[in-house]
């Protein structure tokens, strides 16, 4: 029995491991109550490389981040930023994605083994992370020129909400009333990603954002309903499995319940641009970082002919690059957080008051 | 933020302790946890309700943790500056009656 071997292998944790998983899950979940999602994708690896097996490691980081994206998902609902309607939508059709997403590893890992697998979830995110990663940071920096504060709509869901196709269903809190027809594409491909990158989020957002027409608050407030659910429904599937560490899921909640609640204050601070400002640099570091593991891959399919020191080192600095993607994040949250809390000086709270 | 609001030190002393105790009951009993959480079928319910618990407790401990440390929201107007298309005028042909 697979499973059983699996379970045997949970790891004795000491404390620098312990202490690793809780900043992990701290800045982690300062990131995902920012901009959504996010943080995850720094776990999974990390926890591998203080030897959980892989399994392991991918369910019981879920199992952390369907509570964290509840807690997070409270309080931001608490300042008026989340729309459960669409979130409730999104996450139906995100499960759909998920089964697609699922199918197509599968077919995959058939044809072309573990190596054709892990090549394809490195192009995967590569493509996606510079192309969507590119347009969000491209559209950060020209919102962070126009003075006005007021976020734009992008004209793509102008148009897209003009047309009548029915269902036409109606999001109140996200204010946009758009055919289910638009909402279905974007769904389903933020649950393929979740399949296949396991961060759905990276095109869950910009998706509600340019393609639906929700602002940067109400996209990432709501991505993290979607989180939750999806979270929960796969969490329940690997508990099945038996595949969850508790301990290791509950020091990653320890960390990131604390961080997830300050990413979500920071949102009340911020000018809405600062949100894609942090998703795009994560986006396009995290690509970076997935391009540096794919030699490893190429190599074992024999398209590539990579020595095995090469190896080693491009596996550590992609290692490291996902780590500075999650640092450069939290740098700049905190960074924006506090120059917004200088800039409200008492003189100029008074005024408001 | 809001010097005048009292802040909630004996609801965080409270949720402190608890996260406290929740977290050195998995340390002590973790033998117990480690054989029973993983055995999948019925026993699924353990480690969902277990997180759900601990997101309760811990999750009260934080939120108020920053609210001490005089760490609060903005408050701001809910964010609803998306533009709305606007809605189409019904320009079918109705039935009318002209008596």
């Amino acid at each position: 029995m697979d499973m059983l071997n699996e379970a045997t292998k949970f790891i004795q944790l000491d404390p620098t491991g312990i202490g690793f998983l809780f900043i992990v899950g701290f800045i982690g979940g300062l990131v995902s109550g920012f901009i959504g999602s996010g943080g995850a994708f720094v776990l999974t690896p990390g926890m591998m490389s203080l030897g959980v097996p892989g399994t392991v490691a991918v369910a019981s980081n879920m199992c952390h981040k369907f509570p964290k994206a509840l807690v997070g998902s409270i309080k931001r609902y608490r300042y008026g930023q989340v729309d459960i309607k669409l979130g409730l939508f999104m996450a139906a059709f995100a499960g759909v994605g998920v089964q697609i997403g699922i199918k197509i590893q599968n077919a995959i890992l058939a044809a072309w083994g573990q190596a054709g697998s892990n090549l394809y979830v490195s192009v995967s995110f590569v493509v996606v992370l510079v192309v969507v990663g590119g347009i969000v940071m491209a559209d950060a920096l020209k919102s962070s020129k126009n003075s006005c504060g007021v976020e734009q709509t992008c004209s793509i869901a102008l148009r897209l909400q003009k047309l009548e196709i029915w269902p036409m269903v109606t999001f109140k809190r996200a204010n946009l009333r758009i055919s289910l027809w638009f909402l279905l594409p974007v769904g389903l491909a933020t649950g393929l990603l979740a399949a296949t990158i396991a961060v759905g989020g990276f095109v869950g957002v910009p998706g509600m954002i340019y393609i639906l027409g929700a602002t940067s608050l109400v996209a990432s407030a709501t991505e993290l309903v979607i989180a939750f659910v999806m979270g929960l429904a796969g969490s329940v599937n690997w508990a099945m499995q038996g595949m969850i560490d508790i301990r290791l899921t509950l020091i990653i909640l320890a960390g990131s319940l604390l961080g997830v609640q300050l990413g979500a204050i920071g949102t009340t601070y911020v000018k809405e641009h600062m949100i894609k400002i942090v998703m795009g640099t994560i986006m396009l570091i995290v690509a970076v970082s997935r391009a540096l593991a794919m030699p490893e891959y190429l190599g074992q399919l024999g398209m590539m002919d990579v020595s095995e020191a090469t190896l080693a080192l491009l596996s550590k600095a992609s290692f490291v690059f996902m780590v500075i993607s999650l640092l450069v994040g939290a740098v700049i949250i905190l960074g924006s957080m506090l120059k917004a809390k200088r800039a409200m000086s008492p003189s100029t709270q008074q005024q408001e008051a | 933020m809001h010097a005048s609001k009292k802040k909630p030190v004996v609801k965080l002393m409270a949720y402190g302790i608890g996260s406290c105790a929740i977290y050195t009951a998995v340390y002590l009993f973790q033998d117990i946890i480690m054989a029973n959480f993983a055995k999948g079928g019925v026993y699924t319910v353990l480690p969902i309700a277990t997180v759900f618990l601990f997101s309760w407790i811990h999750g009260t401990f934080a939120g108020t943790l920053w609210e001490v440390l005089g760490i609060d929201a903005v408050k701001k107007a809910p964010a609803q500056t998306a533009a709305q298309a606007p809605a189409r005028k019904d320009s079918r042909p109705r039935a009318t009656v002209s008596a």
